[in-house]
């Protein structure tokens, strides 16, 4: 059997025709064809293989509700492996290949599987691979399974545009009924958009001859005319894939072939669904035989592509049949009628349909055309929940006008209006926003069931394999919900979605149940309506967009310096100086500090004003600290809790004065402090007493730090000279730098004596140049944050969130005051006197060591109890080589830690056991004397 | 997406929203004794109701503290109030 | 930790490699620009940014909310946007101390360093924003404070098909890359 084209079609461009290939072979096609309609017209019907048993499978429709022909395309060395060729626009060039397949469609070496298929029925994967373990079946399983191949590339510019519009109306399908519906919104006045998935509007109708006296084809121009002549926005290609709450609309539309599609998010007021209805397959033996095509998708590759399904058809239909023999007949087609309902029905034929047997004869044809009904397309009305009814003359679930969501509207073939003059009467009056009640009562459509023989070759979901057996087999088992059917035979699961297979599905079930169809209920809808590439949903948010850092005012001077830039909290900041082994670098910076100074930039910092009236006592309560007796000047370190008494910042508060503190919080917390300082300001204080200003950003700050930080410092062209013996730890001053306010505050990470100055952040430069030019004889350099973090370690301070957890509290780190002694009310208080804050076996925070020569512990590790079985006691937080010490240091949370100072622990990691020392978690400097000079 | 009405700015989509807290729960004065009970009541149960429901959020960009009365089925927003007074 | 520098392009947007910032002068006024489609995107550099809150501070200083056009933008004067219910942004406005003033009951802070500062001019600047969010000039808002693209911004009209961005400047490398690529996404 050979098909072509008949004429040309209205979609069709034959003057501009195209080489491209299906399984290696050369074809050609036109432009204007979809993938499917070009394979049709060079008399490819086999175009791939069923999911389970790899029947042969072709093409049954002509556009979304496809359920079969997935094939693998590639053009210009893109691949994507599951293109819909009903849909799919037919480039110069493309490669197009069977999925499912191998070596082709044709000849698959695995349809011997369909041999099986007794044995491998609904359920079989689930009783079959269960013991002893799923796990050792999946790998096989999984390569058997799947369609198409995922190819190895990026695309690193598929990057979806996104945007937001809104309107007054929304008109989603530009058949008659959508058409209709957007100009007579036009024409009033109002804002309307009118979409159409398909590549050419109003393409979608090729049932009448006639719309209101003239020619269909002229009729749908000049409503077209019409409605962009009213300034209506009007797109082809772009699918309502959703509704979503407060009616907004995903919209995606195609930008070709491997490109990004484009997400709209549309706001608009009212949305007309015009979206038609889809033909339902018919059950029979064999009715899933490559051949077999969808009423609506003949007439379709017939009327808009110029391709005949066969020259000889059979045409069984419950809908329409006349009209469609007369379409046929006017193009020469023969066709042989036959009876939908006949009980005897069955196809015939090896690799795709040979002849049809009836209770009276066998017909030798080329092709079949069947229709067992209409299923309005309600999807975008259930995302909704648009409440249905059953409407038994059409056999068929419509939108309830009386359940209608807000804004939710539904006109044509969609509402189950099947009649044209109905539905043009009651679209006019939809758009207007005047009642309207159809009459749905104008047509009968019966719905034949399932034949009572071969229920194993009557074919439900065609590309999942699922037949009218399968269902009575889960009906069997006792899976009486129409959800869990769904998912046991996984029936509608197909690409379609269960576009074509839902309500045989439902029929099928009905049936065997002994019960009606609106009684076994219909499975849910959700978005998408048709698959949506993710990165739609992402938009520009991808690849470097996707948690961009923050970054510093100084990043180009680091660079130039050759820092080693790394992630921390949120922020791009330098993590050693240099090239090469990160470990030299750090323990160099360490021992230059130690011994001289480091120069870090700690600009990321939190800087969060407080100011008002109120502002003291607001932070006696927001701090576990307290803060009521905190003199200008001085700053106080302190933890901010959560309710609940875990641990969820640490930080200093500077007393600027009465009315005026600086909250230096963490800086990868500094966006959730502020949020917490707000929340707490405006719900149970007074807000116009305390006002909350986080000028992080204003401020860059330096920390000079080391036993040479004062030199450095007081090199700098100040008016004051610092005095160690006033200027005292935990104070700050304000001087002028350059003509700038210059903030000093003297407090420490590293143990060591240091200053964070802080200038305006565009003077940042001038003061980080000058700091570097007066530390270079002094040999005091930059320091990264790594080497920081190997000092604080030292000093055995903690870094929230790495060394703590939510279940943290202050005196599991040895900070015990304020919950014995702070009378103020304050976040969290009530949490650390319950039971579980109370019990003697938390975690604290202690410090390990292990022998010199032994190796460091992994980061991570569990301390557990001993025995065959270990329990975990605790954690590994933090843990480094110390280069000021000379042995591997470690940090963590211990269960009853504070009462084994001296214990030997069990280090449990990836299934090695090792022993470690717990010790106290300060390993330098412990009385303070360095930190506290003056 | 949702779109929620922030008592000050106007209408603004969900992105720029952050739930706080069911509304009505006020915090106990806990400089005197309270149970166990009392304290976590007020930190872990929630009504969740389905329905209508006030809820307390935050408008992100401007920070502002509110109560919003929306319905958690429909998600239907009937109200938003301010919490600011004399401003 | 990872070493990411070359992961992350330099800046495109930089303050701290300019000589003169070294010498502590402000540094020249009109910098990096890109076009489109019927539009310019350039950063700006404004005089003085000062926010002020309090219970007063909105009748106090008239302040601009959205779309309402911003007067003085042009000419470089002092003007102010409403941030919040309490709070203001002033432009180009007289020294101010910071801190709390207890006479007038308001909350002073410079915040000149904080901000970089773009504006986008011609036909096409409403459909850049709306890449960024859901906005019209028909939705108006007390507010000039918006999430774009998922960042805060300060976002105000100061003509007729010209807008005015204040954005942290720790996020605005990321943000002005948003911007350029919604630029040529418009084509």
């Amino acid at each position: 059997m050979h098909m072509s084209r008949t004429h040309a079609g209205v979609q069709v461009n034959t003057d501009a025709c195209f080489n491209f290939e299906f399984d290696g072979k050369t074809l050609q096609g036109c432009e204007g064809d979809t993938i499917a309609s070009a394979l049709l017209a060079n008399g490819v019907v086999v175009i791939g293989r069923g999911f389970k048993y790899h029947r042969p499978r072709g093409v049954w429709g002509s556009w979304t509700e496809e359920p079969n022909a997935i094939v693998q395309v590639t053009l210009n060395k893109r691949t994507l492996p599951n293109c819909l060729a009903t849909t799919t626009l037919l480039e110069t060039g493309m490669q197009v290949k069977s999925v499912n397949a191998f070596p082709s469609a044709a000849f698959d070496i695995k349809g011997g599987l369909n041999l099986l298929r007794r044995w491998l029925g609904a359920g079989f994967y689930y009783k079959t691979f269960m013991w002893p373990n799923w796990h050792l079946f999946e790998p096989m399983i999984r390569k058997m399974a799947g369609l198409g191949a995922v190819s190895e590339q990026c695309f690193d510019d598929y990057v979806s545009d996104q945007l937001h519009e809104t309107c007054d109306v929304l008109v989603v399908g530009a058949g008659p009924a959508g058409l209709v519906a957007a100009r007579t919104a036009a024409e009033a006045g109002e804002s309307v958009w009118l979409v159409d998935d398909h590549h050419t509007l109003g393409a979608t109708h090729f049932y009448h001859e006639f719309i209101e006296g003239v020619a269909a084809r002229s009729w749908i121009a000049t409503q077209l005319t019409a409605i962009i002549a009213a300034g209506a926005t009007v797109y082809s290609s772009t699918t309502a894939f959703g509704i979503y709450d407060h009616q907004l609309v995903g919209l995606m539309q195609l930008q070709g072939f491997a490109q990004a599609p484009r997400l709209i998010r549309l706001r608009a007021s009212r949305i007309i669904l015009a979206t038609g209805a889809i033909d339902r397959p018919l059950l029979f033996r064999n009715n899933d035989l490559p051949g077999i095509f969808s009423q609506s998708a003949a007439l379709d590759y017939l009327s808009n592509y110029g391709v005949s399904v066969g020259k000889r058809v059979g045409l069984a239909s419950v809908h329409n049949a006349d009209q469609v023999h007369d379409v046929f007949a006017k193009h020469a087609i023969e066709v042989v009628a036959l009876n939908p309902q006949d009980e005897a029905l069955s196809a015939i034929g090896r690799k795709q349909i040979q002849s049809v047997n009836t209770s009276t004869a066998r017909e030798s044809v080329d092709a079949l055309v069947v229709c067992g009904g209409l299923t309005p397309t309600i999807h975008l009305w259930s995302h909704q929940q648009g409440g249905l009814r059953w409407q038994k003359n059409i056999h068929a679930f419509v939108p309830n006008r009386e359940q209608a969501p807000a804004g939710l509207f539904v006109v044509g073939a969609a509402a189950g209006i099947y009649t044209l003059e109905d539905a043009l009467s009651d679209a006019v009056h939809v758009a207007i926003g005047r009642a309207s009640t159809p009459n749905l009562a104008a047509v009968s459509i019966p719905m034949p069931s399932a034949k009572t023989q071969n229920r194993d070759s009557q074919w439900i979901d065609v590309q999942h394999d699922v037949t009218v057996k399968d269902v009575d087999v889960a009906v069997q088992e006792n899976y009486a919900s129409v959800e869990h059917v769904k998912r046991y035979t996984t029936l509608g699961m197909a690409v379609d979605q269960g576009k074509t297979s839902n309500m045989l599905g439902l029929a099928a079930l009905a049936d065997k149940q002994k019960v009606s169809i609106p009684e076994v209920g219909i499975t849910t809808f959700r978005p998408p309506f048709v698959p949506v590439p993710l990165v739609t949903y992402g938009g520009q948010h991808t690849h470097l967009h996707s948690k961009p850092p923050k970054r510093l005012v100084l990043e180009p001077t680091h660079r130039a310096l050759n820092a080693a830039l790394c992630e921390y909290g949120g922020w791009l900041r330098p993590g050693w100086y240099g090239d090469g082994r990160m470990d030299e670098h750090v323990q160099q910076e360490v021992l230059m500090t130690r011994e001289q100074a480091g120069i870090l930039d700690a600009s990321a910092l939190g800087k969060i004003e407080v100011m008002g009236p109120d502002a003291r006592n607001f932070l006696n309560f927001v701090y576990y600290n307290r803060l009521d007796n905190l003199q200008p000047g001085h700053i106080r370190y302190g933890f901010m809790l959560t309710e609940g008494g875990s641990v969820y910042d640490d930080g200093v508060v500077w007393c600027m004065d009465e009315h005026r503190f600086l909250v230096s919080c963490s800086s990868s917390h500094v966006a959730g402090v502020e949020q917490l300082l707000e929340s707490w300001r405006q719900d149970g204080n007074n807000p116009n007493q305390i006002y909350v200003h986080n000028a992080t950003s204003q401020w860059a700050t330096i920390t000079v730090t080391g036993p040479k930080a004062l030199d450095i410092v007081n090199a700098l062209p100040l008016p004051i000279e610092l005095n160690m013996a006033e200027f005292k730890h935990m104070r700050f001053l304000e001087a002028t730098y350059q003509n700038h306010t210059l903030r000093i505050a003297r407090v420490s990470f590293s143990g060591e004596i240091s200053f964070e100055l802080s200038v305006p952040t565009t003077q940042a430069l001038m003061l980080w140049n000058d700091l570097l030019r007066i530390g270079k004889p002094l040999q005091a350099g930059p320091l990264g944050l790594e080497a920081m973090s190997v000092m604080r370690a030292e000093k055995g301070y903690i870094i929230v969130g790495k060394d703590t957890d939510g279940e943290t509290m202050p005196h599991d780190l040895g900070f015990t005051g304020p919950r014995a002694n702070k009378t103020a009310a304050f976040v969290g208080d009530r949490s650390l006197h319950t039971k579980t804050a109370q019990s003697s076996s938390r975690r604290q925070w202690v410090g390990f060591t292990v022998p010199k020569d032994q190796p460091m512990i992994p980061v991570g590790a569990h301390l557990v109890n001993g025995g065959d079985k270990p329990k975990s006691i605790g954690v590994v937080t933090s843990s480094y080589f110390s280069p000021t010490l000379q042995q591997p240091i470690a940090l963590g949370l211990l269960e009853a830690g504070a009462l084994r100072l001296g214990e030997q622990v069990s280090v449990w990691h990836m299934g090695q056991q090792s022993r470690a020392k717990v010790v106290s978690p300060c390993f330098y400097d412990v009385s303070g004397a360095r930190l506290h000079a003056g | 997406m949702q779109q929620f009405p922030c008592p000050f700015c106007g209408e603004r989509d969900e992105r720029e929203f952050h739930f706080l807290a069911e509304a009505g729960k006020e915090r106990p004065n806990t400089t005197v004794s309270i149970d166990d009970e009392t304290w976590a009541r007020y930190l872990y149960k929630q009504r969740n109701e389905k329905g209508e429901v006030q809820e307390i959020w935050m408008h992100l960009t401007c920070r502002e503290v509110f109560l919003l009365k929306r319905h958690s089925v429909t998600m239907a927003v009937s109200e938003s109030v301010s919490l600011r007074q004399g401003c | 930790m990872r070493d990411d520098r070359n992961k992350w392009p330099s800046p495109v947007l930089n303050d701290a490699t300019r000589g003169d910032a070294t010498r502590g002068e402000p540094t020249s006024a009109e910098t990096e620009t890109v076009s489109g489609l019927n539009i310019t995107l350039s950063r700006i550099k404004l005089q003085r940014q000062v926010w002020v809150s309090g219970t007063s501070a909105l009748q106090r200083f008239k302040c601009h909310s959205w779309p309402s056009i911003t007067p003085g933008f042009k000419q470089a004067q002092a003007y102010s946007v409403c941030l919040r219910r309490d709070r203001v942004l002033l432009v180009n406005g007289t020294l101010m101390k910071d801190g709390w003033d207890a006479q007038l009951d308001l909350a002073i802070t410079e915040v000149s360093d904080s901000y970089y500062v773009f504006k986008l001019v011609g036909e096409n600047s409403l459909a850049v924003l709306r890449r960024g969010t859901e906005i019209s000039l028909t939705t108006p808002s007390a507010s000039a404070m918006r999430k774009l693209f998922g960042y805060d911004v300060v976002l105000y009209r100061t003509a007729e098909i010209e807008f005015c961005l204040h954005i942290d400047r720790a996020n605005a490398e990321s943000f002005w890359a948003h911007l350029v690529e919604s630029i040529d996404n418009l084509a």
